[in-house]
């Protein structure tokens, strides 16, 4: 229809005979619309909208569908638009170029379909006069088709279509669980896999990111693939700092080891063993820390290398420790060595006290010896002599007493100063032995009488004595010594040092006793004296300071060629 | 009746010097002891008017033995025997509060006689 009214619309319109059908359009206004042909037949002209609703009034009568032209402007009135139109005539200006749908009228289904009329330049010889330009919508053409014969025709495929479609749709559903099931298991699966791995990464990542030591991981070309974040700890830098900045590993190894470390990364970068190493580092704070490092190559499935794998770790207190053990050692050894130096030292020492000591021994046992004799000797040569003189004057007293009793008398009498010589004799080798004075009376005048006696027997020699100490303030196994210490000094002094004067002093002083002997003799080289081979000589000095130093004191002696000598021994008390 | 009191630990000595006490002076009473503690329990049963003193004694010297009886018996005159005429011992004697002072090698009896005698002129 629309190609007719199209057709119609270029040529401008057709003439057709006036019928009752089709009388002159009235609303036509153009010259020539009516016109008799030759045969004398009126003609009218038929213009495309005319023709349009007269081919729609057809339809409506064969076919029951209506049609309809329309404008939103109108020149016929009955051409203006239903109730659905307008909508469509306006869709149409927004370039719409056709519109359908399923309508009803008076209750009824019609599909309603509605094309625009576009002003063309034949158009516009009739409908200028509206002010219609070319191109514009001038209106559309509507049909409406009953939907019902169609629907009856439509019906029994309807539903077949519909069964078909139904079972489609019950396969197609079937098909969906199916695979839905099918997705649902898969990706479930998909689910537990990625699960298992993203823990499996977790483990992984805790147990890379929480080791104590710093660990990590160099490509071949040296740059770090893993850094542990413990790094940070050993180093004071960041793991962020080490994979940005690859020369920082050997910007903080200490630059005593550098080179060593430096050597060891290039020539070991494709070996295929374990390497250890051990350097120090220099933090980011400035300190000092020892670095023990191991690594070992990482190879893919067919050998090729992927770097190395190492673990570095803080050993500075174990260096520390070691550094001291060393320090320790060394100072045992020394220790060791001196010690040794000192017991070979003291060994000899002791081996020449020892040697000293048998020598003394030796000493002792002859000058005890000699002691012996020389009691013995006097004891026969005194009290023996007398008693023995004795023994003889009573025996013949004894024979004489019967014949002349005087004279055994007179012989008895002169007995009395033999046994009286007798018992002083014994009196004075007593005294030599040891004086029971000092026993009896004391230190003080013990030394009072010795000093009068070595008088009467040394007359040369003048004593000055100063003993100022009080008897109670000696202790009494000191007495001994210091009678002792006074006998041998003065005895030596009277022997050996042509001294015509010898002073004593005996005082107590500040928690200490004090005992001196000096003379102003010729005096004597004590080293020599000492070191001489005569195993008698200083012997009485030997004794004397044993004496001394077995008491608990010191004894100190001061002599030299020609300036005297000086005996000075001192007892704490 | 006068009483007199040796100390002396040698015996010998001791019962010597009795004897001729006894033979000089038949009416005085001669008691000896050999220690120190024996003469002063002997001074308290005995009260002696006169001790004869030896210097060296078993644990005691006599020396300050005298001068503990003479602090508690100050009239009891007491001798010092001794073997040593030494002016030391002289001294010593004279400070511990003896009263005479004899040299058993030496002295002579009437000097012991006339003390004996100091003490009580009726003695016989």
């Amino acid at each position: 229809m629309s190609f007719t009214v199209d057709g119609l619309q270029s040529k401008g319109g057709v003439y057709v005979p006036v019928s009752e059908h089709t009388p002159p359009n009235p609303y036509l206004h153009v010259p020539k619309r009516d016109v008799t042909a030759s045969s004398g037949l009126s003609l009218t002209l038929i213009n495309p909208a005319y023709m349009a609703r007269q081919v729609n009034q057809m339809a409506a009568d064969i076919h029951g569908s209506q049609g309809h032209i329309t404008s939103l402007n109108p020149v016929r009135p009955e051409n203006a638009p239903d109730a659905w139109e307008p909508a469509a005539l306006k869709s149409f200006e927004r370039g719409i170029k056709e519109v359908s749908s399923i309508e009803n009228i008076a209750d009824k289904e019609y599909m309603r379909l509605m094309r625009p009329f576009v002003a063309e330049k034949a158009c516009l010889k009739c409908h200028a006069s509206q002010g219609y330009k070319e191109g514009d919508i001038r209106g559309g053409i509507s049909v409406s088709v009953p939907m019902a014969p169609l629907l009856a025709i439509e019906r029994p495929l309807i539903k077949k279509i519909s069964l078909a479609h139904f079972l489609l749709w019950v396969v197609g559903m079937a098909g969906i669980v199916i695979s839905k099931r099918g997705l649902e298991k898969q990706i479930l699966a998909r689910e537990r896999t990625e699960g298992v791995l993203s823990e499996s990464e977790n483990k992984l990542r805790i147990v890379a990111d929480f080791t104590y030591d710093w660990e990590y991981w160099r490509s071949p070309d040296d740059r770090f693939l893993y850094v542990s974040p413990s790094c940070e700890r050993v180093t004071g830098y960041t793991r962020e700092e080490f994979l940005q900045d690859h020369g920082l590993y050997s910007k903080i190894i200490h630059p005593s080891d550098r080179e060593r470390v430096l050597t060891h990364v290039r020539e070991d970068r494709f070996g295929r063993l374990l390497c250890e190493l051990e350097f120090r580092i220099v933090r980011r704070d400035g300190q000092e820390r020892w670095i023990g490092h191991a690594c070992q190559p990482v190879l893919d499935a067919n050998g090729q290398s992927l770097g190395r794998r190492a673990s570095d770790r803080d050993i500075t207190e174990r260096k520390w420790a070691e550094e001291a053990l060393r320090q320790r050692t060394f100072e045992l050894q020394q220790l060791t060595e001196t010690l040794e130096q000192r017991v070979q030292e003291r060994t000899a020492e002791l081996a020449k006290v020892n040697d000293a000591l048998r020598q003394l021994s030796v000493r002792l046992l002859s000058a005890q010896e000699e002691e012996r004799k020389r009691i013995a000797g006097e004891l026969h040569d005194t009290i023996g002599a007398c008693l023995t003189g004795i023994k003889f004057k009573v025996e013949s007293a004894l024979q004489e007493i019967s014949k002349n009793p005087k004279a055994a008398t007179k012989s008895l009498q002169t007995l009395a100063p033999v046994i009286q010589e007798a018992a002083e004799e014994c009196r004075r080798i007593q005294l030599d032995l040891r004086p029971s004075m000092l026993d009896d009376l004391g230190l003080l005048p013990t030394l009072s009488w010795f000093c009068r006696r070595f008088q009467t027997i040394y007359s040369g020699i003048r004593i000055d004595q100063a003993l100022t100490i009080e008897e109670s303030e000696v202790p009494v196994s000191l007495k001994i010594v210091i009678y002792r210490v006074a006998q041998e000094a003065m005895n030596n002094s009277a022997k050996h040092s042509k001294a015509d004067s010898l002073r004593l002093c005996l005082w107590k002083s500040d928690r200490r006793i004090n005992f001196v002997v000096e003379d102003n003799g010729q005096g004597f080289d004590l080293e020599n004296l000492l070191g001489s081979d005569n195993p008698n000589r200083g012997l009485g000095l030997t004794n004397m300071r044993e004496r001394i130093e077995l008491s608990g004191g010191f004894l100190e002696i001061e002599s030299a060629k020609g300036k005297g000598t000086v005996v000075r021994a001192r007892w704490p008390v | 009746m006068l009483r007199v009191l040796i100390v002396e630990d040698n015996r010998i000595f001791r019962e010597a010097f009795k004897k001729r006490l006894d033979d000089r002076f038949p009416s005085i009473v001669v008691e000896e002891v050999g220690s120190g503690d024996e003469a002063l329990q002997k001074i308290n049963t005995a009260s002696p008017s006169l001790i004869f003193m030896d210097i060296r004694l078993p644990g005691v010297n006599g020396l300050h033995l005298t001068k503990e009886i003479k602090k508690n018996f100050p009239d009891i005159g007491i001798a010092i025997l001794t073997d040593y005429d030494l002016p030391e011992y002289r001294e010593a004697a004279k400070q511990f509060g003896a009263d005479r002072f004899f040299v058993k090698s030496s002295f002579k009896w009437d000097e012991v006689e006339a003390l004996v005698r100091s003490i009580s002129p009726a003695v016989s």
